[in-house]
């Protein structure tokens, strides 16, 4: 206490050497400050997560700016292709819509390309909108379900390998689209596999539909690469649409049918 | 005495004036909005009014609306997006990406990373749409873009200077094999995007003297299996702040808290996809007394959801 006392009197006695050391230390520190940034650290987070379109507020610039492409979008995209009686659905372990499209493909290759396809396949990702309510199908709701520019491959497959394909689709619990067959999914294989209404032959050769994605290794199978292919260059969104105008012409409404083509 | 006390406060308010940008503005100056999007998709419209629950949904308008209505009270905004701009709408099939960029564009994005869709149209015309109609940088550190159009397109970082904070900014894509053709990704190599962000994220925070930094993402959340995953970059790495996904379309109810390395906290989010959500990150560095953000302390939901 007493030393204290003293020593900040020394200081008070000592003023003005102190005082330019404090005046020293200001200015380096104003340099130092100037030249670098002290990095900070945050002492709060919030965070917030905005429902967009909630409000019905919209801001009108973005409206204008894009009416010459929608204009143009609607022109081509409102044409009213077929009409379906049913919802389609991507479900699991049947999709109605994952074989819809699957019936698409296997009818185009059939039609255009190779009348001996057997089976066509579409991978559950590549599906990528829910639903296709009941009613009208347009162009538009067909671009929404198959955007990608991928195309039809036609792959001569032996019975065995289509097996090891059906057992990928039965491990992952079913769901994409088949077309041409029917199987059942138990313990993580399918069993009960009927080809065209004729159980799978492990020996024979099939001809297999599918996407350039999928056979060139898309979602990890490379099995089909080397293959003989034929490759039709034609988009697997123009077979679908193309399927639905000629059924729509036809007057068939029913799709997806006949339905549990995977059954667990 | 007094004049003494006087002196050493004036010291210390020099540090303070300077930290601060001006002596006025303390809170301001010192508080980053973060904006982020992921996976839109090419959803320029809102979803459509087919009465499913999306219905009427997003769109950019609504989104823009939102935005101008953040940046009108925060002066401090930083809007980025996690890749997958393209693909999913008629607009990219006729339009290939160009009314999308531009519309980002109006917003004001400060930076972006390519999604495995955004190369669908080939990445000649990702780079055309960008630079025509974007104009936003393209952040990324694990995608080697040497002999591709990307070259010259893309830079490992940025420093964003917001308010007196300095905000370093690095992306990450995922890896090709099995998502995106060999014919679209050309010769773009794909390097580990664990060591190329610590790496980055080390540099902006120890040499660039970043208070924060974020890496924009578009690896996915989290997997069933060991895949790499922003949970794993999270876990893996020791001087990023902030992970912003995509490619999972996964909607968080509010950030996932992880913790790094170094001990220290890092937050994830993702915003689902289609431009359904815009997600909204406040960081505060004004607390007193140089308070830090404590690993345990939980970070405050400020109204969720709620337009």
């Amino acid at each position: 206490m007493r030393f204290y006392y003293n020593s900040t009197k020394f200081i008070t006695f000592r003023y003005t050497p102190i005082l330019m050391k404090r005046i020293h230390f200001s200015i380096v520190l104003f340099v130092f400050l100037s030249a670098c940034h002290l990095s900070q650290s945050p002492t709060g987070i919030g965070y917030k997560g905005y429902a967009v379109g909630q409000s019905k507020k919209a801001d009108a610039g973005y409206l204008s700016m894009l009416k010459p492409y929608t204009d143009s979008v609607d022109k081509t995209m409102n044409e009213v292709l077929a009409e379906s009686a049913t919802e389609l659905l991507k479900e699991v372990p049947n999709s109605t819509l994952g074989n819809f499209l699957a019936d698409a493909y296997l009818w185009a290759a059939r039609e255009k390309f190779d009348k001996r396809a057997d089976v066509a396949f579409m991978n559950h990702g590549g599906v990528r909108i829910n639903r296709i309510r009941a009613g009208k199908i347009d162009r538009r709701i067909i671009y929404e379900v198959m955007p990608f520019d991928n195309t039809l491959v036609i792959v001569e497959v032996n019975g065995a390998l289509l097996q090891k394909t059906l057992d990928r689709i039965a491990e992952d619990g079913g769901g994409g689209g088949v077309a041409g067959l029917s199987m059942r999914i138990k313990d993580k294989k399918a069993v009960d596999v009927m080809i065209g209404g004729i159980p799978l032959d492990p020996q024979k050769t099939y001809f297999m539909v599918n996407s350039d994605y999928a056979v060139d290794g898309g979602g990890g199978f490379n099995a089909f690469k080397t293959l003989p292919q034929q490759r039709t260059g034609y988009f697997q969104r123009d077979a679908i649409i193309e399927y639905c105008r000629a059924s729509g012409k036809a007057g068939i409404k029913q799709f997806g049918e006949p339905k549990n083509r995977i059954i667990q | 005495m007094n004049r003494r006390k006087f002196i050493i406060q004036g010291g210390m308010g020099a540090g303070a004036l300077l930290l601060n940008g001006n002596a006025l503005a303390s809170s301001s100056s010192s508080r980053l909005t973060i904006l982020h999007t992921n996976d839109v998709h090419s959803r320029l419209d809102p979803f459509p009014m087919d009465g499913t629950r999306n219905a009427g949904m997003g769109g950019v308008a609504a989104r823009a609306e939102i935005i101008k209505n953040i940046r009108a009270t925060e002066a401090n905004v930083l809007l980025l997006d996690a890749g997958d701009i393209f693909q999913g709408t008629p607009y990219f099939n006729i339009f290939k990406g160009e009314p999308e960029m531009k519309a980002m564009r109006m917003m004001g994005y400060d930076a972006g990373v390519m999604g495995n869709h955004d190369f669908d149209a080939g990445m000649d015309n990702f780079v055309q749409q960008l630079n025509t109609h974007g104009k936003f940088p393209i952040l990324m550190c694990n995608y080697g873009f040497e002999h591709t159009p990307m070259e010259n397109h893309c830079e490992p970082y940025r420093v964003f200077k917001k308010g007196n904070l300095r905000i370093g900014v690095t992306g990450v894509g995922i890896e090709f094999v099995g998502l995106v053709p060999e014919s679209l990704y050309g010769a773009t190599l794909y390097k580990d995007p664990v060591v190329n962000a610590s790496r980055v994220a080390s540099f902006l925070k120890k040499e660039k003297k970043c208070d924060l930094v974020i890496c924009i993402s578009h690896l996915g959340d989290r997997y069933a299996d060991n895949k790499v995953s922003d949970e794993v970059l999270a876990k893996e790495s020791d001087c990023i702040d902030l992970i912003l996904g995509g490619h999972t379309h996964r909607f968080f109810e509010k950030p996932r808290e992880y913790v790094n390395k170094a001990g220290k906290k890092v937050l994830v989010n993702q915003v689902g996809w289609g431009g359904l959500q815009l997600g909204r990150l406040d960081y505060d560095f004004s607390g007193e007394g140089g308070q830090k953000l404590d690993k345990n302390q939980s970070i405050s939901v400020l109204e969720n959801i709620v337009d």
